[in-house]
């Protein structure tokens, strides 16, 4: 009796574990995408070797997984658009996905996922599609090396690269992505981590949060967009060894921070960008070991912000360090390495004698009017900061850093 | 021929200073202005609005929600022009205190309220008629947008 029990059981493993891959070419039996999906089980896989496919709106609604191989291309016959997963555990890998058109009615995007877990989206190429990955209500997704390449201009609507809506647990990590309005677009996302992405020419945010906690973002690149990065209204983000590069623009920021508290910004690279970093209503942030290289501004802080903590930060050839709006408050400011520095240390200690006040009178001139950025390196400029640095009247005698560190932070 | 053009210069100065002085919207450069409530650049074309205050100064935003933030915020709503953009014409505003208004889950808007704007509202009711959908004029947006 126990042996055919044991018997049934192993039966119904090879049953249950065997799954077979289907071969879809343009000369094979299945020539259709619609047709290959239909005809397998669950659990199988679409091999699509080589070829273009018109297809229109294919909905995948079993768990499987499809690979393209020698260019294997998708293409949206109407310009709507191409996969939509309605099932867990999908897996497309290495296809082409072409010619999904803009729209004001509906968002269309070249994969969609809806209400799915387990979602993997690897190894495709994205080109000029409207939206090209939209996660709708989907958690724990991968979503890798993927290249994403729009065709977006600042006159024209267009959709974002990667954008997650409601998701929680996704995971997007070394994907190209150039040409959308968002690079990458979080609203209501929790617990995902982003890494590795290389953001490029977007034209509105690199990056994107509204709304979103607990998400993480490490060692990607932010170059030329808009704006490089918009943290807006989100808790508990951790910020690590990012790079922003040349956002340069009259609404530019490399990093825009707005409502958002208990972040942790640390190791970043800040260079070439019109504003680093501008931050407003942001509470509990602590920044270190960033460095600010060649910026219009380095930071400017505005109102509302409290128990902000800038220690141990190098802050090389700016413009303008600091603005503050305000009064500085519970906002800690010390141990930094200020190029613009001139005092001496006398003691040896690599911390210089006297302190250093990063808002000259320029720049608290510069937030009154903007115009005057027409004086900028004049004589008269120069005349005025050294007569306020003298004897201060204007600037924020308490916005100093205590403990300016005489050599650049490593 | 002196005196002739001296007034006519005169004249000139006048209507220059009459024109320039004009308090008329401005339409938004997409992709380039920035919201004036939050700092975001405005991008979407279908949920741009504005504000003219009577001594001319525009305001731009980039959702709805944004604009009627201000709007309730400022202490004396004195505005010449109130606009918001028809979801189904963008990129063209229409008067907002005239307009119909949307909250629907499947418009997501800018700053995440969902609201969108229509001139022609006659659609709107066949089309979002469930319960979790919205129809509402100006004031009763205001009421909205208040309580969320």
């Amino acid at each position: 009796m126990p042996r055919i029990i044991i018997l049934i059981i192993a039966l119904l493993i090879t049953i249950k574990g065997h799954s077979s891959v289907i071969e879809m070419c343009q000369s094979c039996v299945i020539t259709t995408l619609e047709d290959a999906i239909q005809k397998v089980n669950k659990c199988d896989t679409i091999l699509i070797d080589g070829g273009e496919y018109h297809i229109e709106n294919v909905f995948i609604d079993k768990s499987l997984t499809i690979i393209g191989s020698n260019q294997a291309t998708l293409i949206s016959k109407s310009g709507d658009e191409l996969l939509t997963i309605t099932a867990d555990y999908v897996t497309i890998k290495g296809l082409i996905l072409k010619n999904v058109t803009m729209s004001y009615i509906k968002e269309r995007a070249a994969i969609r996922a809806v209400k799915q877990k387990y979602i993997t989206i690897e190894n495709n190429f994205i080109k000029d599609c409207f939206f090209a990955i939209y996660l709708e209500n989907s958690h724990f997704g991968n979503i890798n090396n993927n290249i994403i390449e729009g065709n977006a201009t600042t006159e024209a609507e267009s959709g974002n690269g990667i954008h997650a809506w409601y998701c929680k647990n996704i995971n997007i990590s070394n994907n190209n992505i150039k040409g959308h309005r968002d690079g990458i677009y979080f609203e209501f996302v929790d617990k995902s981590k982003i890494t590795n992405n290389h953001s490029e020419l977007n034209t509105r945010y690199g990056l994107h949060f509204m709304f979103s906690n607990d998400d993480d973002y490490w060692s990607n690149t932010f170059k030329n967009n808009g704006v490089g990065v918009a943290v807006m209204f989100s808790s508990r983000i951790t910020m690590l060894n990012n790079q922003f590069i040349y956002n340069w623009g009259r609404a530019s920021y490399g990093l825009l921070l707005k409502e958002i508290n208990d972040a942790q910004i640390i190791g970043n690279m800040l260079k070439e960008n019109t504003i680093g970093i501008y931050i407003e209503g942001s509470n509990r942030v602590k920044y270190s070991n960033n460095t600010f290289d060649h910026n219009g501004w380095a930071i400017k802080f505005s109102g509302g912000s409290s128990d902000n903590d800038f220690t141990r930060n190098n802050f090389i050839n700016n413009s303008l360090d600091l603005i503050v709006n305000t009064k500085l408050g519970s906002n800690i400011l010390h141990h930094n390495y200020w190029s613009n520095y001139s005092g001496y240390d006398l003691d040896r200690d690599r911390i210089g004698d006297v302190p250093y006040y990063p808002v000259k009178l320029f720049s608290y001139i510069l937030d009154q009017a903007p115009e005057a950025i027409v004086l900028m390196r004049s004589l008269f400029v120069d005349l005025i900061n050294f007569s306020e640095r003298v004897s201060p009247v204007f600037t924020p005698k308490e916005v100093m850093d205590d403990y300016p560190i005489m050599d650049i932070i490593r | 021929m002196n005196r002739l053009f001296l007034s006519l210069f005169c004249v000139f100065l006048t209507l220059i200073l009459i024109f320039s002085c004009s308090v008329e919207p401005k339409s938004i450069d997409y992709n380039l202005d920035q919201c004036a409530a939050c700092k975001m650049m405005i991008s979407e074309q279908q949920f741009g609005a504005e504000l003219v205050t009577k001594k001319g100064k525009i305001y731009k935003y980039d959702a709805i929600e944004c604009m009627v933030s201000s709007f309730t915020k400022s202490d004396s709503p004195d505005f010449a022009h109130v606009l918001v953009t028809d979801y189904e014409n963008p990129g063209n505003f229409i008067d907002a205190k005239a307009s119909t208004y949307l909250v629907d889950a499947s418009r997501p808007s800018p700053m995440g309220k969902n609201v969108s704007a229509y001139k022609s509202p006659e659609l709107l009711s066949k089309e979002f008629n469930s319960i979790d959908s919205k129809i509402l004029n100006w004031d009763q947006l205001l009421d909205y947008l208040n309580e969320n």
